[in-house]
């Protein structure tokens, strides 16, 4: 399980294993001030590296981004 | 005022029957007290009575408990007891478990009140019934007397029905209860005294208690995500319109699980957000940003991934207490492992 969340430091704190950097509470795998296919093109591109994360092995709790 | 009558339950050591080669005792009971409910009997007087004593082995009832767990309680109830007190088990965990599942059982079934004595860390304490009063105790017997005297100190309370004072002061495990009373310094100097002791490296008592965590050894990675099926969970607060469940805002009681199956994306027809701890309406205006189900349906057709699980598990994290959190987690995690559901993405705000 991968854990997306915009404020990384309540799954990491809490012990959750793969941590993924969301983009904002209010709109954690969008951006509403994009035009709409750009925001789904960045709604791919997150929730890609959101599910790779799942394919990487680890060992403690670890958190990952898009950059 | 009448004697109150005590019942205790022991194991086969503690009750005198035997060690190991007896741990598969079946439930006896025995008149008036015996091991350690002989001194906690003195320790009682004038106002209670151990009129009799449970014993059961702790093998039988920890690889029988469906069978020995009801004659225990039918023993216990035989005695007509007002309180039953339970060890104490000390950091025994097969004895501590039987002490719980027993004081559980007799509050439920039999309404009556029930006090244990373990040592903090005894696996019977996780999980433990929060109306069932453990008596802190030491590791070892080594403390027997001591132990007894406190637990012997909270039946009278039990019994005569005394308000308790904190957890700390009367030496019981906290049971998740907070009262309200007066102080006579504001929070902000109670606060500010605490700072001062902190950078002078003097010690101090926090007033708000940190929950434990659990630290969860890491699954697995999933080598191929083209053969996995791909779950999606969330907190952000999803639910359907109008929510007819009645998820609530902050301090959700429940979870849901929605069908999304056949679905391309979640639609602001279907979904809205009650999450009551951020700005939701840019949920509220595409729910995909909270759960990117488009995006994802498009990858299982494409085949990136296997299958989408064809159920979307939802509640509100908001002020979520840990512990009912982690019961929810076990409970959505049961149902993805029957679904045979190898990864998922949870999407919290």
């Amino acid at each position: 399980m991968v854990v997306c969340s915009a404020i990384p430091a309540i799954p990491m704190s809490v012990g959750v294993s793969r941590t993924f950097q969301g983009k904002a509470v209010g709109y954690l795998l969008g951006d509403p001030g994009l035009p709409l296919a750009e925001e789904k093109a960045l709604r791919a591109r997150l929730t890609a590296r959101a599910l790779a994360t799942l394919s990487a092995d680890v060992s403690e709790p670890t958190l990952f981004s898009l950059e | 005022m009448p004697t109150f009558r005590v019942v205790v339950y022991l194991n086969q050591f503690f009750g005198g029957v035997g060690g190991e080669e007896k741990a598969d005792a079946a439930p006896l009971l025995k008149a008036g007290p015996a091991g350690p409910g002989v001194l906690l009997n003195e320790l009682l007087r004038p106002d209670g009575e151990v009129v009799g004593t449970v014993l059961c082995g702790d093998n039988r009832m920890a690889e029988h408990e469906a069978e020995a767990l009801p004659h225990v309680l039918a023993l216990i109830r035989s005695l007509e007891p007002d309180l039953v007190t339970a060890g104490p088990a000390f950091g025994s965990g097969r004895y501590g478990m039987a002490c719980a599942a027993v004081c559980r059982a007799v509050r439920e079934e039999l309404g009556v009140p029930a006090l244990a004595g373990m040592f903090p860390e005894n696996p019977g304490t996780e999980g433990r019934d929060p109306e069932v009063l453990v008596a802190i105790t030491g590791p070892t017997a080594a403390t027997m007397k001591p132990d007894l005297e406190r637990m012997a100190r909270l039946a009278r309370k039990v019994l005569r029905r005394e308000p308790l004072a904190a957890a700390d002061e009367d030496g019981y495990l906290p049971r998740g209860k907070r009262v309200n009373e007066f102080g006579d310094r504001t929070g902000a100097e109670r606060m500010v005294e605490m700072l001062m002791k902190k950078v002078r490296g003097e010690p101090f008592v926090s007033e708000v208690i940190v929950p434990r965590f659990d630290r969860v050894p890491p699954a697995p990675a999933v080598r191929d995500l083209r053969e996995a099926t791909v779950a999606i969970v969330t907190t952000s607060g999803l639910v359907r319109s109008g929510n007819p469940g009645r998820v609530e805002s902050w301090r959700a009681t429940k979870w849901e699980k929605y069908p999304i199956a056949g679905l391309e994306s979640l639609s602001a027809d279907d979904f809205t957000c009650v999450h009551g701890g951020y700005d939701t309406r840019h949920i509220r205006a595409d729910p995909n940003r909270a759960v990117p189900l488009d995006v994802l349906r498009r990858w299982e057709k494409e085949g990136r991934i296997g299958k989408l699980h064809d159920v979307l598990y939802s509640t509100v994290g908001n002020v979520m207490p840990v512990e009912r959190a982690r019961q929810f987690g076990r409970e959505i995690a049961q149902n993805l492992r029957e679904a045979g559901v190898q990864a998922s993405i949870l999407t919290a705000t």
